[in-house]
């Protein structure tokens, strides 16, 4: 199946400076990048801060210019798009953020925060508007007696629901959504992300889903990529990634969410600080922090290859692709 | 004789129709030694109730009943008598370390300060015991960091940093208020790690502030649930994850995506917490309640013992067998 968005060696660098005269460093944020994501499909992005998952979904969304590489959309480049063409593509990608208290304009109504986009789009005329938002709200659990209220009355969950409508008014092809759980409680969560799943059963659209929370993500999604460090280090489908981790880190990441079950379970958790992306550790990235490190590891960029015997999956690292 | 003992705890805030309550008749103890955590989504009361015990309640909040630390009435100290309590018996760490260090101080300046806001020692043996403090803390080289400012500190450090201040006075309760929150996961492991190695090398109690059940279901001993500021459920740990006796917990529980529950529905609380003055009588959940029964509305239940050192806050616990 032809992917919706494609992103090909998506390289994203953003100087600093370290000293007033010192020379221009580079902070590597994504640090060649490609991904896929088919129809009605949900791709799951795991990673901690400074991972460059949320700077490549700034470039997926052509937000932000890549240093280098390309983003597909229906086997187009994105960034030669014209005005009617990138018109298109925001319509048929949408953003759901994570603060739902910082992304809704607590001077309109939500009524005007949903309607908003299909008028821009022109695709409701004036007399069909309100009845078509009512009907977006409820798809999201929300009455129509929310549609003349404004954002500062309802609870985060609530916001995040509104946020949600606004992003299926134009009926768009791929969500991205960047981490839009953390900012709620678990009960709240967990309404959410009913709202999403139904979406992903019922509404054909696509997803990215970014997430710190592995459990979340499991839940969730199709298929997983694990960024460190401005890099995928494995990508697979979620239920065998969840089943065995192969990279180091992957596995480091599962042993530090803590399960349910009372009482200490021996992990092993990774050691130490995520490097800062200005001064990314030569050969793999992860190697000052894993535990399996041994000689080439820290001169060898390891490549993300499928390991043999390995069908479906992809892992950079040392101990799965002989270098 | 417990380490702390609250009995009754209230706090309220002035509000325009007569005073809110927002904790109300909390009790529970801390052992010596033991590890307590208390869980509770925003808005439960659980942050307010870790401030009352150090006597730091903001503006306009007052509390009422006991806090008995060692037998002592916490409840009505003068702001004196209470200082030379808080850092010295009874410590915190706060969620945000950024927020919490002076960023124009270096840090041993500023661990050094919390050590000679109490004990009586010279210049010379608090830097020494900055470096003790630091390395007890996992900090690599210590002897260097001290000259260091927060800023040039990743957010693991920093908390380690708060930890040491927190510890310099060999407290004998250290509250820590969703001390990891603000980390990534591999560093969340890492700090809830080294509060639990060093309430063990102490023989210092914690109580845990959390809303991650996760995190409590690891470390803590004794569990506290708490909802609309009241404690809906107490237990030893095991218990309350084995068999949770109380609907809020078992819908909390419920509201995680757990390994196996991929593709099913999750079954999340309908609704959202309640503002404090506006609270159902009876049962404060019992508007968001799967097992409410008429009985639910009319009077609020009881905290009571439902299995040995068991505590729930339903008229219907006997009857809740669902398990994980």
């Amino acid at each position: 199946m032809a992917p919706i968005i494609e992103a090909e060696n998506v390289v994203k660098h953003f100087p600093v400076k370290k000293s007033m005269f010192g020379k221009e460093a580079w902070l590597k944020a994504v640090g060649g990048v490609s991904l896929q994501v088919a129809e009605n499909r949900v791709l799951g992005i795991v990673g901690e801060s400074g991972s460059g998952k949320s700077t490549l979904a700034r470039v997926l969304l052509a937000l932000s210019r890549p240093t280098a590489g390309d983003v597909k959309f229906e086997g187009r480049s994105i960034f030669g798009f014209d005005r009617q063409q990138m018109k298109a593509f925001r319509r048929a990608v949408q953003i759901i953020f994570q603060d739902p208290f910082a992304s809704l304009n607590p001077r309109i109504t939500v009524f005007d925060t949903v309607s908003e986009p299909l008028r821009i789009h022109g695709l409701a005329g004036r007399g069909e508007l309100r009845p078509k938002v009512a009907g977006i709200l409820k798809s999201v659990g929300l009455g129509e007696e929310v549609l003349d209220r404004y954002p500062h009355e309802f609870s985060g969950g609530q916001r995040q629901r509104i946020c949600i409508a606004r992003a299926l008014a134009v009926s768009p092809r791929l969500i991205i959504a960047d981490e839009p759980l953390s900012a709620l409680d678990v009960s709240i969560q967990a309404q959410i992300l009913n709202i999403l799943s139904s979406l992903k059963e019922n509404s054909g659209i696509s997803f990215i889903f970014i997430s710190h929370d592995l459990r979340v993500v499991e839940y969730l999604s199709d298929e997983v990529a694990v960024m460190y460090l401005g890099k995928v280090v494995e990508q697979s489908g979620a239920p065998s990634l969840f089943e065995e981790p192969l990279h180091p880190y992957t596995a480091g990441l599962f042993a530090s969410a803590p399960s349910l079950k009372p009482g200490k379970s021996r992990r092993e958790v990774p050691k130490g600080d995520v490097p800062s992306p200005i001064d990314v550790p030569p050969g793999c990235p992860f190697h000052p922090r894993c535990p399996k490190r041994f000689s080439p590891c820290d001169k060898v960029v390891p490549r993300l290859g499928q390991p043999s015997g390995k069908t479906g999956r992809l892992v950079a690292c040392h101990l799965w692709n002989p270098y | 004789m417990p380490l702390l003992e609250a009995g009754g705890l209230s706090i309220s805030f002035k509000g325009r129709g007569g005073p809110v309550k927002v904790v109300n008749n909390l009790s529970f103890t801390i052992g010596e030694g033991s590890f307590f955590g208390l869980a509770g989504e925003s808005g439960s009361g659980k942050s307010l109730t870790a401030l009352s015990l150090l006597g730091i309640l903001p503006a306009g909040a007052s509390a009422g009943g006991s806090i008995r630390f060692r037998g002592r009435e916490l409840i009505g100290l003068s702001q004196e008598e209470m200082r030379s309590i808080r850092g010295r018996e009874i410590s915190m760490v706060f969620q945000e370390p950024m927020t919490s260090l002076n960023p124009v101080l270096k840090i041993g300046y500023q661990i050094r300060e919390a050590l000679q806001a109490h004990l009586r020692i010279s210049r010379k043996e608090a830097d020494s015991r900055v470096i003790e403090l630091l390395s007890s803390v996992r900090i690599p080289a210590p002897e260097h960091r001290v000259n260091d400012y927060p800023h040039q500190l990743s957010g693991g450090m920093r908390q380690r940093v708060m930890i040491a201040m927190a510890i310099a006075c060999g407290p004998s309760l250290l509250v820590a208020d969703e001390p990891t929150t603000a980390l990534d996961v591999t560093i969340q492991a890492q700090i809830l790690e080294l509060i639990n190695t060093l309430k063990e090398e102490r023989n210092m109690s914690v109580l845990l502030i959390t809303h991650d059940l996760g995190t409590i279901a690891e470390h803590a001993e004794q569990v506290g649930v708490m909802y609309a500021g009241r404690l809906v459920e107490v237990s030893p740990v095991k218990e309350i994850f084995e068999g949770p006796k109380h609907p809020y917990t078992i819908g909390l529980l419920e509201s995680i995506p757990l390994k196996g529950r991929r593709g099913t529905p999750l079954k999340p609380i309908p609704g959202s917490v309640p503002p404090p003055w506006d609270l159902p009588a009876g049962c404060k959940f019992s508007t968001r309640c799967p097992y409410v029964i008429p009985g639910c509305e009319r009077q609020e239940p009881e905290l009571r013992q439902v299995a040995p050192g068991h505590f729930a806050r339903c008229i219907r616990a006997e009857e809740m067998a669902w398990r994980l």
